[in-house]
């Protein structure tokens, strides 16, 4: 009998509950391990769709998508795979031991729904300039009506400091990803958030830092390489919680930028009246 | 013959005695001792920046080798042989900041990122310039590629 999903299952995914227990059902059935058949999309069904990825892809990118090919090979159960295929599964050398391997970056289609990102214009538009002045290094807020809402608090195992509502949004966030993904919620950490600069290289455009409206995250202490259009996995597993939240995922910037989550121009435009 | 013979000892003594001291004058030139970060094999790793009393010591890159290829680098300072400040480039990203007994000191401050990929920069600079000029300009490039990627690592 073959199956179908609703929605894609795996990194960056919807990862609807009955979408994911119907993959943790084909992988075992396919002589894959995805953990418990538990409906939520973990690090060990992740993993256990890339296993299975490898044996048909040189690059598994941990996705299932509905009427896709990991999909179609799961339906087929044991059948073999053709000869072409082989030789590519052959090829494939991607075990993956932790949410820090990394897989192409998803299209941009399947993140951001729904989002747009801000610019240096419609930020200064909105909540105004931080400072008067920026040099190469992070110089705090000057901003008298902006520095009001400076806040420093804890989101579990670091401390950020930004702006109240941006830090408020995040502690709601990261309360859903300690539910939804607690392996990667006891490994995540931060590069920092707010840091009033230049962007590198620049003399005229300022950081989405500046505002202390964006953070970058690390897991495990490792920062994810930018500009390589590989992300980490446990980035994709959290990208659609931020999402939800408003966050704006920078593996959708021209150049991917995965650790890096800023507020969207919605969040800003709720925002700013508070900030005033 | 019992005076050539003689001549002939104190001769010998006397070229084992300088070549002693030639081995320990080389020996100190090229000690260069090092602590490898936590989870690097040691024998496997090599030490390419600057040195004083027999330690690394100063900017430079730490280099793993696996399967005679580079797996991991350290870009940044060593003091007395510890890594103290700067970022690790391993395969699944980058670990930057300050270093205790070889371990990553986590820090939530984004200068410690900042300035950590500035140093980390400057030591893949320093390499490929040292590289540029021995003539070896495939090792150079290489270095300059790495110092852009560090310096555009944070926004």
């Amino acid at each position: 009998m073959t199956v179908n999903i609703s929605a894609t299952v795996g990194t960056s995914g919807q990862n609807r509950r009955p979408d994911v227990e119907i993959v943790q059902r084909l992988l075992i059935r396919n002589g894959v391990n995805p953990g418990r058949i538990d409906g939520l999309c973990g690090q060990n069904t992740v993993r256990a769709i890339i296993d299975f990825q490898s044996r048909f892809l040189v690059r598994p990118d941990g996705r299932v998508d509905p009427n896709g090919k990991t999909l179609k090979y799961l339906n087929e159960g044991g059948q073999q795979i053709s000869g072409q295929e082989n030789q590519v599964a052959k090829a494939s050398t991607n075990p993956i031991q932790t949410m820090t391997a990394r897989v192409p970056k998803p299209s941009r289609e399947f993140i951001n729904q729904g989002l747009i990102s801000v610019s240096n214009a419609f930020m200064i538009q909105m909540l105004g300039q931080p400072r008067e002045s920026y040099s190469a290094d992070c110089l705090p807020i000057t901003n008298s009506i902006l520095r009001r809402h400076v806040v420093t608090q804890s989101l579990g195992l670091f401390r950020v400091t930004g702006l109240r509502p941006a830090v408020d949004s995040l502690v709601t966030a990261m309360a859903q990803i300690q539910r939804e993904q607690p392996a990667i919620y006891a490994i995540l950490g931060t590069a920092g958030m707010l840091c009033c600069r230049y962007v590198r290289g620049s003399q005229t455009v300022i950081s989405n830092h500046s505002w202390g409206t964006a953070i970058d995250f690390t897991l495990n202490g490792i920062l994810d390489r930018r500009g390589d259009d590989q992300v980490q996995i446990g980035l994709t597993l959290i990208a659609p919680i931020m999402n939800q939240h408003g966050w704006y995922w920078g593996a959708a910037f021209r150049t991917e930028d995965a650790m890096h989550f800023e507020a969207s121009r919605s969040l800003i435009t709720q925002w700013a009246p508070q900030l005033r | 013959m019992a005076r050539i013979s003689k001549f002939l000892k104190i001769g010998i003594a006397l070229l084992m005695m300088l070549l002693a001291v030639i081995s320990t004058n080389l020996s100190a030139h090229s000690k260069c001792d090092f602590v490898v970060p936590k989870g690097w094999v040691e024998k496997n790793t090599r030490w390419n920046g600057q040195c004083s009393d027999g330690y690394a010591d100063g900017l430079g890159i730490l280099k793993e080798f696996e399967k005679g290829k580079v797996k991991q680098f350290f870009f940044g300072k060593i003091k007395k042989g510890e890594i103290e400040f700067g970022v690790i480039d391993q395969p699944d990203g980058y670990i930057a900041g300050k270093f205790s007994d070889g371990i990553f000191v986590p820090s939530d401050d984004r200068q410690t990122y900042i300035d950590a990929f500035n140093v980390a920069k400057k030591a893949a600079i320093k390499a490929s310039g040292d590289f540029r000029k021995v003539g070896n300009k495939a090792s150079a490039q290489f270095y300059e590629n790495k110092a852009k990627e560090l310096n555009d690592q944070m926004d």
